[in-house]
């Protein structure tokens, strides 16, 4: 009996540590999303309830949803859906043949241009922002599309060069020397056989660089225009209006932010390569 | 010669000279990076000033010296140093704290994580805006909660001191900053814990070791790399941190949330002295990059010895 009690105790004594652990970190999360559904409580929740705490969701009603295409909600996310796809389309053709060339061929400066291409990660956007603010302006770019996608793809193109490399570099390289062997173009190894073996993680990539783009605040405040402004400028641009209506203000905000919550679910086994640029792997 | 089939072979074959493909990142890299860069050191260098419309004139140092003897900047510098302090000592403990919490494998755990990194994805703008809302300082969620149960409900927005030793205003920055940066944290530490050999997990479980001696001895020595890494990371983006407090704050109230780089932002883009922001800018450039080599010295040599 007594035996039996020395091993059974701290075994009960792992299993309670255990499961108020569970409890904690449950605790700990719910805490931790709550803006996140008050974001949602609150757009679907009539205008006269909006400060009845953040719970209570007593009617659901879409009038914010309405209220935010009127205040022209839908033309912002259009631009933010423009600058994104243009942006992460630029980076993502040129960086799948850019890392290619850098996973598989001796080039000279290669140590040098990765570092380079890895450290624009460290500058502060704001010493790149006057530049080409001057230069916008005037080229006449200043308010357009095209000088947002550009600067957008500029923006993308480290990490997506970054992580599409490390993806590429998981694959041997005896696969493109078989090809090679058979007497296939670099062409065709790149497109017919590596590419097709990394397209999760091209995908994965695209979609790091698209939540990027769609969340970017500062070159979208200073070079988008009136009619091109994405809907993080739409956002700030509310902060400064007095007495706004919060239902309208949530919707637009759920509508922004929906598409990434869904893409995070996706990407959660990419997701560490993301955050870190590609340079950890798992 | 060239043996057939050598490396030096398939190098130098039919194949497409790889510079070709690099040309075309390197070129948009080259005009909307490289240049702007240089062209802003050379700014950095010129009285600048848009609104009277004079040309830019030489002034040699003249900017750097304006900007090291101005006691403006230093004081943001300092504000944006109190930040850093607390905004990451914040982020670091709960991520340490989440990250422990994490160690042991459960059903279920990959989508805990998932659902903790939802807040870092999101864009900053949209769930400042909505701090806003909640931090309100007459109506808002946080202040009825916080009235209802206390009586008292603090201005969150205001430069009143708060208990931490730092203005309200700060306060809040640094608690959305925290809110957003926290999962990114305890998922670099997480991902550093998932290292640790099995049977050492095992081996410090039948031993029962204390909990100290365990992070001290097994836990520690492989989240090391992980902490650094963080900590550069973490490190070079507060101080980019803009639009959180762009939305939150703006800066305000006075000066008390005005970190360094929207303060470089106002002197640009307000002041239109273009000429005194981009030395700034390099000024902080220069930090960046000597706080980030002291950061891999300090952490990463201390595991070499």
């Amino acid at each position: 009996m007594r035996k039996r009690n020395q091993y059974t105790t701290p075994l009960v004594l792992y299993r309670v540590r255990k499961s108020l652990k569970f409890a904690l970190l449950i605790a700990l999360l719910a805490i931790y999303l709550i803006p996140i559904y008050g974001m949602f409580s609150l757009a679907f929740k009539p205008r006269a309830e909006i400060y009845s705490g953040l719970f209570e969701l007593t009617r659901v009603t879409l009038e914010n949803f309405e209220e935010a295409y009127r205040y022209g909600a839908y033309s912002a996310i259009t631009n933010s859906i423009i600058v994104t796809v243009g942006g992460v389309a630029i980076a993502l053709v040129l960086a799948v043949l850019a890392s290619y060339a850098f996973s598989r061929f001796a080039v000279k400066g290669k140590n040098i241009l990765m570092f380079y291409i890895l450290s624009t990660r460290m500058m502060p956007p704001i010493t790149l922002i006057i530049p080409i603010f001057i230069m916008f302006f005037n080229v006449g770019l200043k308010g357009t599309y095209l000088g947002l996608i550009l600067v957008y793809a500029m923006m993308s193109l480290p990490l997506s060069i970054w992580m599409i490399k490390s993806f590429i570099d998981d694959i041997p390289k005896d696969i493109d020397q078989a090809a090679l062997v058979d007497g296939h173009s670099t062409m065709f190894i790149l497109f017919k056989i590596i590419i097709p073996m990394v397209i999760p993680g091209i995908a994965a990539s695209a979609a790091f660089a698209a939540i990027m783009l769609w969340n970017e605040f500062l070159f979208a405040l200073l070079l988008s225009g009136v009619d091109t402004k994405p809907t993080s400028v739409l956002l700030s641009s509310i902060r400064g209006e007095r007495g706004f209506n919060w239902g309208r203000v949530a919707a637009i905000e759920v509508v922004y932010i929906l598409p990434i919550i869904i893409l995070v679910f996706w990407l959660q086994k990419y997701m560490l390569r993301g955050l870190t640029f590609g340079t950890v792997r798992r | 010669m060239r043996k057939p089939f050598s490396k030096e072979f398939f190098n130098k074959g039919r194949m497409l000279n790889p510079w070709l493909m690099i040309l075309p990142a390197f070129l948009i890299l080259l005009v909307f990076n490289i240049f702007p860069l240089l062209w802003s050191l050379g700014i950095s260098f010129y009285r600048f000033s848009v609104i009277i419309r004079e040309a830019p004139r030489y002034v040699g140092g003249l900017n750097y010296i304006n900007v090291i003897t101005s006691a403006e900047a230093w004081d943001r510098i300092i504000r944006t140093g109190i930040y850093l302090a607390y905004a990451l000592s914040l982020q670091f403990g709960l991520g340490l704290l989440l990250s422990l919490l994490l160690f042991e494998d459960f059903k279920g755990k990959r989508m805990l994580i998932t659902l903790f990194t939802i807040p870092l994805m999101i864009a900053p703008v949209a769930s400042s805006l909505f701090f806003r809302y909640l931090f309100d300082e007459n109506l808002g969620p946080v202040n009825n909660f916080l009235k209802s149960i206390a009586g008292y409900g603090p201005l969150w927005f205001s430069s009143n001191m708060s208990p931490l030793g730092i203005p309200y205003a700060l306060l809040t920055v640094v608690l959305v900053e925290t809110w957003i940066w926290t999962p990114f944290v305890m998922f670099l530490l997480t991902a550093g814990m998932s290292s640790i050999p099995q049977d050492l997990i095992e081996q410090s479980r039948v031993d029962s070791i204390k909990f100290r001696h365990k992070f001290r001895y097994v836990i520690l020595p492989y989240i090391k790399p992980m902490i650094a890494l963080a900590l550069i990371f973490r490190f070079m983006d507060s101080l980019k941190t803009f639009d959180s407090i762009y939305i939150l704050t703006a800066g305000g109230p006075g000066a008390t949330t005005e970190l360094i780089s929207v303060y470089i932002y106002r002197v640009a883009f307000e002041r239109w002295d273009f000429g005194s922001a981009t030395a700034l800018s390099y000024l902080i450039l220069v930090i960046v990059i000597f706080m980030t080599n002291v950061f891999m010295r300090y952490i990463l040599g201390g595991e070499r010895s």
